[in-house]
């Protein structure tokens, strides 16, 4: 990848991280977004020692925006939810597992929602698409990667206890197969998609997510 | 005259009739030139004139230089560091200054939230990857250089509970303005740039939405400058009275630049600067009255070389005390140049302008609405920008021909690391 050399340029020096971040209590560092693509490195060499990153971020785990991974085998990018007032919506992420084995989730819990559930979607005879809950939870062979995005796979936050707005970040703990739990922090975004049919006996449509 | 097929019926006198090939349309062609020995081309050499002294457009080089310079899409611009980017590298050719008015209950928090978000959208997006919720992800992919740098109106520092700096306020209002509210003002100002106009709506869009849920759009002013490419790297650009516009500027090099563009006063716009916008009009109908040495004498340059009037290169410093053979001055006291020349080494600001050229205005007589986005970038409006604006409210040729529409001023926080967000000096 290029770097635009240009007339003009100045050197870019990254700052200094003594930057207060996240005063606000309901939020997190802002970081760099990085997802795996290597950032654009056009800082100077600085000779400030604490420096986070060259910018762009090739510093994948700490600096993911709005995602944490902390099981051991599982690495949470991008984790996102849409905003709604009340109701239900989707959470969306892409988990990959690092590990030797499968690993299976099976369900979840967050302090944002009565209910955590897992949905997978399927085309229904009206041509469109209908969600509901995916029974066996999401499976991840090694070295794969689970995409939970709207149209397909992903988390329902059911029945909010409150409502989520844009930037607010909202923890679910995803429960796994063998016990443990893998926490995701997700930032909320508005999102006019994400709209989808209902199956029967999903208990009522909503703003939020579907 | 090299042509693939014949000459349309209204070049009767085509110098020779070309064998019409098969799959070719028999469209009218403005290349002129010889038949290649290999076969028929367009675009070949430039040749004898045609019969009928058609330019020629030579598309394309010679076969022997025909090699395309590589794609430029994938080229990033670093988004962190001390100053936020989109200021000090070369302009990019097309830009989007996007102004929006808070909603009423955005507060401080809310303003955090969406800066938080704006910050990883657009660090994202200049480094060719696609932001959360992008649902075209592909049109994020090649940025093309694209840079994105907010702005903060007085609007945005007062709900922030902030202390402005002394010249984030409106301009004065000067005798030459014709202010509309559309172009003017604003709490937030996001202004996207990229040499892919394809990239810098998709930037656009996507800024568009995630500010949206805290403020409501205000304004968009597009604007262009040439095509990458078009010319060398480093030649001034031209607006569209066709005069070349940007020469006298400060460059990043000089030892001066530092001081002249970066506050450094210890607050919170510490490694920040300063933005003003202005939407220039120009009234072409009356400028194609205007013949072309009183086109050079309103502006104190001449039009081919953008040299002054008493120099022969562009970047020749002018003679304000040369006379012409009557004992008037060459350059007049009224020339934009003149006027806008700085009176003291504080007063010099980086210009970074845009044409624009857009729909006609409803009900309009001209067919063109057509102008310039000004926009200034200085330490402090008040010592740097505001005298120059004065003299040439006060007297200036080009007024006849230009009036501003839109004003606006805005605060450029400074830049932040991988792990802030811009604005945070403000809202942490």
């Amino acid at each position: 990848m290029r770097m635009r050399s240009r007339r003009l340029a100045l050197s870019r020096r990254a700052a200094a991280a003594g930057v207060a971040t996240a005063a606000l209590a309901a939020l997190v560092a802002c970081s760099s977004g990085a997802d795996g693509a290597s950032g654009s490195a056009g800082s100077d060499t600085s000779s400030t020692p604490a420096v986070v990153s060259d910018g762009g971020g090739s510093d994948q785990g700490g600096t993911d925006k709005g995602a944490t991974a902390t099981s051991a085998d599982l690495t949470v990018h991008d984790a996102w939810g849409k905003a709604a007032d009340d109701g239900m919506t989707g959470v969306f992420a892409e988990i990959t597992n690092n590990g030797p084995k499968a690993i299976t989730i099976t369900g979840g819990s967050s302090e944002a929602a009565h209910m955590v559930q897992l949905h997978g979607t399927e085309g229904n005879a009206k041509g469109g698409m209908t969600m509901k809950e995916k029974e066996g939870g999401f499976t991840i062979e090694p070295g794969a990667s689970l995409t939970l995005e709207p149209g397909g796979d992903h988390i329902m936050l059911m029945d909010l206890t409150g409502p989520l707005k844009p930037g607010d970040e909202v923890a679910i703990d995803l429960e796994l197969a063998d016990g443990s739990t893998l926490e995701l922090t997700a930032q909320i975004r508005d999102f006019a998609g994400a709209q989808e049919d209902y199956a029967p006996g999903h208990g009522g449509a909503s703003d939020g997510g579907h | 005259m090299a042509a693939t097929d014949q000459a349309s019926p209204a070049e009767p006198n085509s110098a020779e009739p070309a064998p019409a090939q098969s799959g070719t349309s028999r469209r009218r062609l403005l290349t002129g030139g010889a038949l290649t020995a290999a076969g028929l081309t367009v675009g070949g050499a430039l040749g004898a004139s045609t019969a009928s002294g058609l330019l020629t457009r030579n598309r394309g080089a010679e076969p022997a230089q025909q090699e395309s310079p590589a794609p430029f899409g994938e080229e990033r611009t670093a988004f962190y560091g001390t100053h936020q980017a989109g200021i000090t590298e070369a302009p990019a050719a097309h830009a989007a200054f996007i102004a929006f008015t808070l909603k009423k209950d955005t507060d401080r928090d809310a303003l955090a939230r969406m800066m938080r978000i704006v910050t990883d959208d657009a660090s994202r997006l200049t480094d060719g990857r696609a932001p959360l919720t992008d649902v075209e992800p592909e049109l994020a992919a090649d940025p093309s250089a694209l840079t994105i740098t907010i702005g903060f109106g007085p609007g945005f520092v007062e709900r922030a509970g902030g202390a402005a700096p002394a010249w984030l306020k409106p301009l004065p209002a000067f005798e030459i303005d014709q202010l509309q509210d559309e172009f003017s003002g604003g709490d937030l100002l996001i202004l996207v740039a990229s040499d892919d106009p394809v990239a810098l709506s998709h930037a656009q869009r996507a800024m568009l939405k995630s500010v949206r849920p805290f403020a409501d759009l205000a304004w968009v002013q597009r604007g262009f400058r040439s095509a990458r490419g078009a010319h060398d790297d480093g030649r001034t650009q031209r607006n569209l009275f066709g005069q070349v516009d940007g020469t006298v500027n400060p460059h990043p090099d000089e030892d001066a630049f530092d001081d002249l563009i970066w506050v450094k006063d210890g607050s919170w716009m510490n490694g920040g600067t300063s933005l003003v916008l202005r939407r220039i009009a120009m009234n072409m109908e009356t400028w194609d009255e205007v013949d072309r040495p009183s086109r050079e004498f309103s502006i104190g340059r001449r039009l081919d070389t953008g040299a002054p009037l008493t120099g022969t290169k562009e970047h020749d410093a002018p003679d304000y005390h040369a006379k012409t053979a009557t004992g008037m001055p060459v350059i007049d006291d009224f020339s934009h140049m003149r006027r806008a020349t700085s009176r003291s080494a504080r007063e010099r600001i980086l210009r970074r302008p845009y044409n624009y050229d857009d729909a006609p205005l409803p009900g309009a007589e001209s067919g063109s609405n057509t102008g310039l986005l000004f926009a200034s970038y200085q330490a402090d409006v008040l010592e740097q920008f505001l005298p120059i604006q004065q003299r040439l409210a006060e007297g200036d040729l080009l007024n006849t021909w230009t009036t501003p529409i839109g004003s606006a001023v805005f605060a450029i926080p400074p830049g932040c690391a991988a792990d802030g967000f811009i604005g945070e000096t403000l809202l942490s």
